[in-house]
């Protein structure tokens, strides 16, 4: 049987890399309101606004080369993905008291791909439809291989796709099928 | 395990929180029993049915906060769970401020039963307050193991004293090895789950999907009490009040054990008091050979089955026929005096 480290092993195609990307924290931000307090907790803790509608936006934080990235999943709910664990423990403090939002602590159950290179909007192409890759400062929730992905994109030279853990393995393998194949003509 | 201490890998188990002003609202009309009256800390086992009554899931619910609970779900039904509160929320209940969050990667659940249970948990560092004495049966503690953060739910599917350690998944493997490494001193031993189905058949307790099917209400199971008294509605309740749910020859959940004492009865055989091809009253749903009492055990499905303890029952499978008795549950521990410690 595969070790689960090797399922989720670098894949390199043509013109296109996925690799596993530890070093982000994640949590699900659940809130009622776009506007309310626990918005402006978020705003205070992060320096950025909760996304709308298929929004993804990033900074960088105080802590050295620190990135945080919030990108939206439904209209009650973001994920944050941030290099700083402090300012996720920060945050979980603030809000911890507030009733119209909370902060739920998703470290080590969301993991984040990253993908890079020109045949990345092939690739997802190929697995979700062209529809399915997101401009930069989008969020789009889509599947490969019946596995949820919310696929993120904050800069020209990566996209990110971040899916649960339990299911990860799952959709490298598919992903890795898909790298291998990248030439091949849609059909679609 | 039973003697003294075993092990088991339960991260599979649905887990979700659910959060916000109507969380407890929201839960009573998810599940059978009422689990807006739960204090922080508290727990309590919960039945999910279907619009027609039927049981589609159970598991835990402990509450968290005030208006944040921590529900367990089978494993199986994690994701249809999930996205069935979803549903709710969005279709029928759109003005309830409730959230409901899969944190099914998150947590992976080391579980620890067995008489000494406790005593392997103190050895390994655990906080004092989760002792037998201090931490009762069916309440969720959350702690921290040196600093990582874990939540301790008192429970129990082997009816032993358990601990159901929900802990952050990318630390899981360190605790099973620091457990593990203590391994020799108080006899543990790694179970899985064709003896963790060993166990729960000589608790009683159903196996949702396996004990019960598309038909099966609470009230089959033994959990018909309460239900006419409860004061919230639940999704499922219309339906347990119409003439087919109220049938008193509607299958009921029993223990059944071989005339001889020798034979496993085999899962699927049909109960009949006569000879097929009579009507079938009934069926064995799970079957397992009992470490603890030396001799098979086995649930079934059975016309009327709460009030026929004592009668003999034939079991008809594949062309041959065994008798049976119909016993009383569980077979182990009936006061379920063990799970206390």
């Amino acid at each position: 049987m595969a070790e689960t480290q090797d399922l989720l092993a670098p894949i390199e195609g043509p013109g296109v890399t996925v690799e596993l990307q530890p070093r982000f924290h994640a949590a699900s931000l659940r809130y009622f309101e776009l506007d309310g307090a626990f918005a402006g907790i978020v705003r205070r803790v992060t320096g950025l606004n909760l996304p709308t509608s298929l929004g993804a936006t990033h900074g960088t934080g105080a802590a050295e080369q620190s990135v945080t990235l919030l990108a939206w999943r439904s209209p009650s709910e973001t994920t944050l993905l941030t290099t700083d664990a402090e300012l996720l423990d920060a945050l979980q403090t603030a809000a911890a008291a507030l009733s119209d939002g909370c902060v739920v602590d998703q470290r080590g159950g969301l993991l984040v791909l990253r993908a890079r290179g020109e045949a990345v909007p092939n690739l997802v192409a190929k697995q979700a439809g062209h529809g399915a890759m997101p401009a930069i400062g989008e969020s789009r929730r889509t599947r490969f291989a019946n596995v949820a992905l919310l696929l993120v994109k904050v800069r020209a030279e990566e996209t990110l796709f971040i899916v649960d853990r339990i299911y990860a393995p799952h959709a490298m393998a598919a992903i890795r099928v898909s790298a291998a194949d990248i030439d091949a003509p849609l059909f679609d | 395990m039973r003697n003294d201490v075993g092990i088991f890998d339960a991260s599979p188990l649905g887990k979700l929180e659910v959060f916000g002003p109507d969380a407890g609202k929201f839960l009573d009309l998810m599940y059978v029993g009422t689990l807006s009256t739960l204090s922080v800390g508290q727990a309590r086992y919960g039945l999910l049915l279907n619009e027609n009554g039927a049981l589609v899931d159970d598991g835990i619910v402990a509450r968290l906060g005030e208006q944040h609970f921590w529900v367990n779900t089978t494993s199986s039904g994690a994701e249809r769970t999930c996205d069935g509160f979803e549903e709710w929320l969005q279709c029928e209940f759109v003005d309830f401020k409730a959230l409901v969050t899969s944190v099914t990667g998150r947590w992976a659940n080391v579980t620890v039963a067995g008489p000494k249970a406790w005593q392997l948990l103190e050895a390994a560092g655990f906080d004092s307050a989760l002792s037998p004495a201090r931490s009762k049966h069916m309440t969720l503690m959350p702690t921290r193991l040196d600093s990582v953060p874990l939540r301790v739910l008192r429970a129990s599917f082997s009816g032993e004293l358990g601990y159901e350690i929900n802990v952050p998944a990318d630390h899981a493997r360190a605790l099973f090895d620091r457990l593990w490494s203590l391994a020799p001193r108080f006899h543990l031993s790694a179970y899985g789950l064709e003896a963790l189905q060993s166990l729960r058949i000589e608790k009683g307790y159903i196996h949702i999907g396996t004990d019960t099917d598309g038909t099966t209400q609470p009230g089959d199971i033994g959990f018909g009490r309460g239900i006419d008294s409860k004061v919230p509605n639940f999704v499922g309740r219309r339906s347990l009040s119409r003439s087919g749910s109220r049938d008193t020859d509607r299958p009921q959940l029993v223990g059944l054990v071989a005339a001889d004492r020798r034979a496993l009865l085999p899962v699927g055989a049909h109960l009949a008091t006569y000879t097929p091809p009579n009507r079938s009253e009934g069926h064995v749903t799970s079957s397992t050979m009992s470490a603890e009492l030396g001799h098979p055990v086995s649930l079934a499905m059975l016309e009327r089955g709460a009030s026929r303890k004592g009668e003999r029952i034939g079991v008809h499978h594949l062309g041959t026929t065994m008798e049976a008795e119909v016993v009383a549950l569980p077979f182990v521990d009936p006061k379920g005096a063990r799970a206390h410690g």
